[in-house]
C-alpha cells in the first residue's frame, strides 16, 4: 500500500484497517487511531455506511437484490479521499497573530455526515470546487447522491440542498454560490415513516 | 524573565472552551515511536493529544488541531480557542503566533 493509494488515508492508515477496527467495536483503543482526526472522520463515515448498509441489504433482499459490491467499494474509496485533510479553508480574525483554519477534510466529513441525516440519501462523494483558500472567493460543493426509489427526487434534492447550505453556512466562512447534487444511483431502503 | 505557559496548560485552556470536544497531536508526534508506544503502553491517549508550544528567537508558537462538535458554529469556536491560548500569555507585546486547525466537526 502507497499514499497513492485511493483506500489509504495520508496518515498511512487504510480503509480496510479502519472497518476491521471498527468490526472489533475499536478494541482495543489504538492512539494512532483515536488521535488522528483523518482515521475519526473515517471512522464515522464507515459507521454511517455499515449501519445503511444493514438497512439497504435487509430491504434489498427482499426488492433489489443485494446492493453492488462495486458500489460499495466506490464509497469506500470515496471516503479515504474525503477525510484527507486537504486545504486549509481560513475563519477570520481580526488579531493578526491568530491564524485560524478548517481542514477541507473536516468540511467534506460534516458535508457526509449531514448528508446522511437527511432521509432517502445517501452521499456518494462530494467536492468542495474553486479557490477554496482564499477569503471570500467564490465556492461551489459538487455532490454526488444515492437515492431511495421511493422518494420523489426534486423535494429530497432541495432537503439535501438546504441542510448542506444550512450546516456550511454555520460551521464554515466559505462563500458558496451553488450546492450541486447530482443523483448518481437509486437504492431500496424504506423511508422512516415506513419502517416504524 | 517572560515565562511562557506550558503546553499542557495551554491544552487544559483549549479543552475548557465550550464546543471544543478534543486535541489531536502534531502529526510529529505521531511519528516518534517511543512517545506513541508509551501510549500505546499506558492507554493514555492524552499523553498524545496536546496543543504543541515551539518558543523560537522570533516569539513563540502555538499550534493546536482541535476537534470541534455542532453546538456552535466552528468558526466561532476556533476563534475562542485561539483566544484562550493568547490570554495565556502575560505579555502583549511579546512576539506571538497562535494557529488553529479545526480537523473534525462531529
Amino acid at each position: 500500500m502507497t499514499a497513492s493509494d485511493p483506500r489509504t488515508l495520508t496518515c498511512g492508515k487504510t480503509i480496510d484497517e479502519l472497518s476491521d477496527y471498527l468490526a472489533r467495536d475499536r478494541r482495543p483503543p489504538d492512539p494512532s487511531i483515536e488521535t488522528c482526526p483523518e482515521c475519526l472522520n473515517a471512522l464515522s463515515g464507515l459507521e454511517d455506511l455499515s449501519a445503511w448498509s444493514r438497512e439497504l441489504i435487509e430491504d434489498d433482499g427482499r426488492q433489489l437484490g443485494a446492493p453492488s459490491a462495486e458500489w460499495l467499494r466506490g464509497i469506500l474509496d470515496s471516503i479515504a479521499l474525503e477525510v484527507r485533510s486537504g486545504r486549509d479553508l481560513p475563519v477570520r480574525h481580526p488579531d493578526p497573530r491568530v491564524t485560524i483554519a478548517i481542514t477541507e477534510g473536516a468540511v467534506r466529513s460534516l458535508i457526509r455526515s449531514v448528508g446522511g441525516t437527511v432521509p432517502g440519501v445517501v452521499i456518494a462523494g462530494c467536492r468542495i470546487e474553486g479557490d477554496a483558500e482564499t477569503p471570500g472567493a467564490p465556492v461551489r460543493v459538487a455532490v454526488t447522491v444515492s437515492l431511495d426509489w421511493r422518494m420523489s427526487a426534486a423535494p429530497a434534492i432541495a432537503g439535501l440542498r438546504d441542510a448542506l447550505g444550512a450546516a456550511l453556512a454555520e460551521h464554515t466562512e466559505l462563500e458558496i454560490v451553488d450546492i450541486g447534487v447530482t443523483v448518481v444511483d437509486v437504492h431500496g431502503s424504506a423511508p422512516e415513516e415506513e419502517q416504524s | 524573565m517572560r515565562q511562557n505557559p506550558t503546553e499542557e496548560e495551554l491544552t487544559a485552556a483549549v479543552r475548557e472552551v465550550p464546543g471544543a470536544t478534543d486535541v489531536y497531536p502534531p502529526p510529529t508526534v505521531l511519528a516518534d515511536p517511543p512517545e506513541t508506544l508509551g501510549a500505546l503502553l499506558h492507554r493514555d491517549l492524552g499523553a498524545l493529544s496536546k496543543v504543541d508550544l515551539h518558543d523560537g528567537p522570533d516569539g513563540a508558537e502555538v499550534t493546536a488541531r482541535i476537534g470541534v462538535d455542532r453546538s456552535q458554529g466552528a468558526p466561532a469556536t476556533a476563534r475562542a480557542a485561539a483566544e484562550a491560548i493568547a490570554a495565556r500569555f502575560d505579555d502583549d507585546d511579546a512576539p506571538l503566533r497562535v494557529i488553529v486547525r479545526v480537523t473534525r466537526i462531529s
